[in-house]
């Protein structure tokens, strides 16, 4: 990068690349390049473990090269435009265009005008169908790929599930038939789809019926699959781990060593799309977390340590776990922190072993204000879990709690609303009427509430969201029930997470309204400073899209959904049952009590805890 | 409860290092951290402060500015030991390869002089710009040598005209292989510190350079000494 640019931009560490523990290969002597991008910031990206563990599974390859690209910042977009600079990778600073593969992880729908913002920066044509044998193959994963008919229009081809072993194989295909001489583009695609796990959008046809709902998601060939089932790895004591990898020079949003302890949840709250589709539940043995959090400690000298989970004190042997971390951690000055931490097992002894906790304020996820709608969403704690846990926060001195919740819930009413509020109260009422604190401090709880948004491959996905302005009714209900002011309420902008809606349960058809999106310098929405909804509105009414047919609109449970092609494991028949149980207000044990037959564990696996 | 910590002898440990190519683009803060990690990597023999929350202790000399390149920056990080039993040829090896292209260890040594004794920094700036010749030079020389020299700073405070001729202690000019080069030295106390990129700003909002194509024009910024009074800073 041209030196005089960068000195111009903010922040110009974020471009410049050169970080400790990058990995360079000679160009001439690969045979596939891969351009990781993540459709965020460098802060945001760099911190992201998916794109680490992928980078460094890709790079094991001696024939592969995988490097980095990210969002530029604003100000450094306007540069390359002036200066008709493409995007490139950080490594070999080779535009984007010259890759073999240009692989996006989608981890929030938000991020879609972002990825079409970086094909446009790096001059490829946004649509699959306008890509020759020229350009590069724009390849998707992550979470958002379980419903990729938004996107399908801009993506060659989408890795389904954990992509450790699938990538590697992708580009040994990829290789082996440039080798063989017998590789086209369609050639490639057509050979892809048959591995497991690839889906390839091109291949399938898309029929709707006359009320605009689908009538069928159909492969054009026999050989193709009609559904993709999602790739897991079998046993993650025998994965790679980036225990060795790039350390950002800059401040990232994460910047500490992270590891992960296991996939999967055992718990299986009704509005979550990670604790279904990361099924089955996979641990990672104390003794292979041990040497890898080592390895990394040599590797990058950070201070602090994150333990990764959906919810740590699930992992099901945390005590010999944090008692074999924290005298490892105090001794070499590393603190040690355990986000995810249910509110039922966050314990005196747990809180004693971890830095951050003795630090900071406390965060909780109650989730819902009362315990039948707590039972509804199958979150399986109860008020007296919270107060005990707040007890123990007070005891230790501590002030201030923070409790997550969430509003448009299925089943919700103004009681449950109101629930929240009351919540809040009992927590401060505790505090007074906890014999261990200090009475001439101030108690403070802090609520975050955010909008539910319903998500494919869970219980809910059927489910309307609330409307615009039923979200900002019980907003201000919420609001007027609070009178205390050692009560802060935060509440998330309706507006994101309708749009947000929109994307994750929307067709092909939402392509048209990307599209319009990109060209109107649509780009980063999930920052203020570039999230405009009434823009976005206009976007859908040009497209001719209704909004509110994906968002607000109950999808019926004879309906083929957008992501029908996809196969997560769970079977749609566990969803619908754990529906009707949401209705009739029962909670289901976890897996580890007992099992409720997802399906996921037909996946195989060296599972934990189910048959 | 926290544990109870014995003192631990503990040693201020001078490191004289250059920070060139990308990392120039790198801030002081993150400086700190990648030293610090960089250090912990090393098996250097951090001393952490005592208190509630310890941490090591890394001390930079004089800032210099994101953009700037140097072969000349101090840091004074205090190490476990008295300072009679420091090894500091043991720590040089130890530091002998950061892995950071970019970060170089050029000596290791204990110093009693305080980093407040110093006074002006050297720079050597090189414009690649056009039509540089030796009258384009002695013109820059001519302009940076004006005083009173008003430029427009912004601080937290907000924007003020400042004088900063009593802070440019030497400056001169030369035209060589198409680029001008600035050698000066600049106040580095800490009552006037001056960035070097004032100096170029002066000779851009004079007309003078980088007029041309932002992508064809460039400049570096070299910090090549550190002085207190007239003698090299150590």
């Amino acid at each position: 990068m041209n030196s005089a640019v960068l000195k111009s931009v903010s922040k110009p560490g974020r471009y410049s690349g050169g970080e400790y523990g990058q990995t360079l290969k000679d160009k001439h002597k690969v045979n596939c390049r891969v351009a990781f991008c993540f459709p965020d910031t460098y802060e945001i990206g760099m911190s992201n473990l998916g794109m680490r563990i992928l980078y460094g599974v890709l790079n094991r390859e001696a024939d592969v090269w995988c490097e980095r690209a990210f969002a530029p910042w604003l100000d450094m977009q306007e540069k390359m435009r002036e200066h008709n600079l493409p995007l490139t990778a950080l490594e070999s600073g080779d535009p984007l265009g010259a890759f073999d593969f240009v692989a996006f992880t989608l981890q929030y729908e938000l991020c879609y005008t972002t990825v079409l913002n970086m094909l446009d920066l790096a001059g490829i044509p946004l649509l699959a169908a306008e890509r020759g044998e020229d350009f590069p193959l724009v390849i998707g994963g992550g979470h958002c790929a379980y419903n990729p008919e938004p996107v399908a229009d801009f993506f060659d081809i989408f890795s389904i599930g954990e992509g450790e072993e699938a990538l590697p194989e992708l580009c040994r295909l990829y290789i082996d038939m440039k080798q063989a001489g017998n590789y086209s583009k369609a050639a490639f695609l057509h050979a892809a789809a048959k591995l497991d796990g690839f889906y390839v959008p091109s291949l399938y046809d898309v029929a709707y019926k006359a009320d605009g709902t689908l009538q069928s998601v159909t492969p054009k060939y026999d050989d193709i699959p009609k559904k993709v089932r999602k790739r897991i790895i079998r046993d993650l004591d025998k994965v790679y781990y980036p225990t060795k990898t790039y350390l950002p020079f800059i401040e990232t949003v994460q910047d500490k060593m992270v590891l992960e302890v296991y996939r999967g949840c055992i718990r299986g709250c009704r509005f979550c799309q990670a604790g279904m589709v990361c099924r089955p539940v996979r641990e990672k043995s104390v003794d292979r977390l041990f040497d890898d959090a080592q390895c990394m400690y040599k590797q990058f000298g950070y201070d602090e340590m994150t333990l990764s989970s959906l919810s740590i004190s699930d992992y099901s042997h945390i005590d010999e776990l944090t008692d074999r971390f924290s005298a490892w951690a105090t001794e070499h000055h590393i603190s040690l922190s355990l986000p995810s931490l249910r509110l039922d097992s966050f314990t005196r002894e747990l809180m004693d072993k971890v830095s951050t906790v003795r630090t900071g304020s406390l965060t909780f996820a109650p989730e819902a204000g009362t315990q039948r709608l707590r039972d509804a969403i199958n979150k399986n704690v109860c008020e007296a879990d919270l107060l005990r846990a707040v007890n123990v926060a007070y005891d230790v001195g501590k002030t201030s709690v923070k409790l997550y919740f969430m509003m448009g819930l299925p089943t919700e009413t103004d009681e449950d609303i109101e629930g929240i509020a009351l919540l809040a109260k009992r927590v401060i009422e505790e505090y007074y009427a906890n014999p261990n604190t200090d009475r001439k401090k101030r108690p403070s709880v802090t609520i975050s509430v955010a909008c539910f948004v319903p998500k494919p491959f869970t219980p809910f996905q059927w489910e309307k969201q609330d409307s615009f302005d039923e979200l900002m009714r019980k907003q201000e209900l919420l609001k007027s029930k609070i009178t205390d002011r050692k009560i802060v309420y935060h509440y998330h902008d309706a507006s994101v997470s309708y749009l947000e809606a929109v994307l994750a349960r929307g067709d092909r058809r939402l392509g048209k309204a990307l599209l319009l999106a990109n060209r109107r310098g649509f780009k980063l929405d999930a920052w203020n400073e570039c999230f405009d909804f009434a823009k976005w509105l206009e976007v859908f009414r040009d497209a001719g899209i209704d909004p509110d047919f994906y968002a607000t609109r109950g999808f019926g449970e004879d309906e083929v959904l957008p992501w029908s092609v996809i196969d997560c494991g769970v079977t749609e028949s566990f969803l619908r049952r754990e529906r009707d149980k949401a209705y009739a207000g029962v909670p289901t044990p976890s897996c580890r009590e007992k099992c409720s037959g997802c399906g996921a564990n037909t996946l195989g696996g060296e599972r934990k805890c189910c048959p | 409860m926290l544990p109870v910590r014995e003192k631990v002898p503990h040693t201020a440990v001078r490191i004289l290092f250059s920070k060139t190519g990308d990392l120039q683009y790198i801030s002081h803060l993150d400086l700190h951290r990648t030293f610090t990690r960089m250090m912990v990597r090393a098996g250097v023999p951090l001393w952490y402060s005592e208190g509630f929350s310890p941490h090591p202790r890394l001390a930079f000399a004089t800032p210099l500015s994101v953009g700037a390149e140097s072969v000349y920056e101090l840091l004074d990080v205090t190490i476990i030991g008295e300072p009679e039993t420091v090894d500091t040829d043991a720590l040089r090896a130890l530091l002998c390869d950061t892995g950071i292209p970019g970060l170089e260890i050029k000596d290791v040594y204990l110093s009693a002089r305080p980093f407040s004794a110093i006074t002006d920094s050297d720079y050597e700036i090189r414009l690649r710009t056009a039509d540089v010749d030796d009258a384009l030079a002695a013109q820059c020389e001519e302009a940076l040598r004006v005083s009173p020299l008003v430029v427009l700073k912004k601080t937290k405070k907000g924007e003020r005209d400042v004088d900063i001729s009593p802070q440019i202690h030497a400056v001169s000019v030369t035209a060589a292989d198409g680029e001008l080069c600035i050698r000066t030295r600049l106040a580095a106390d800490s009552a006037g510190f001056l960035n070097p990129e004032y100096l170029v700003g002066v000779l851009r909002g004079r007309g003078l350079v980088l007029r041309g194509d932002p992508l064809k024009e460039e400049y570096s910024i070299l910090r090549t000494a550190v002085y207190s009074g007239g003698e090299l800073f150590r």
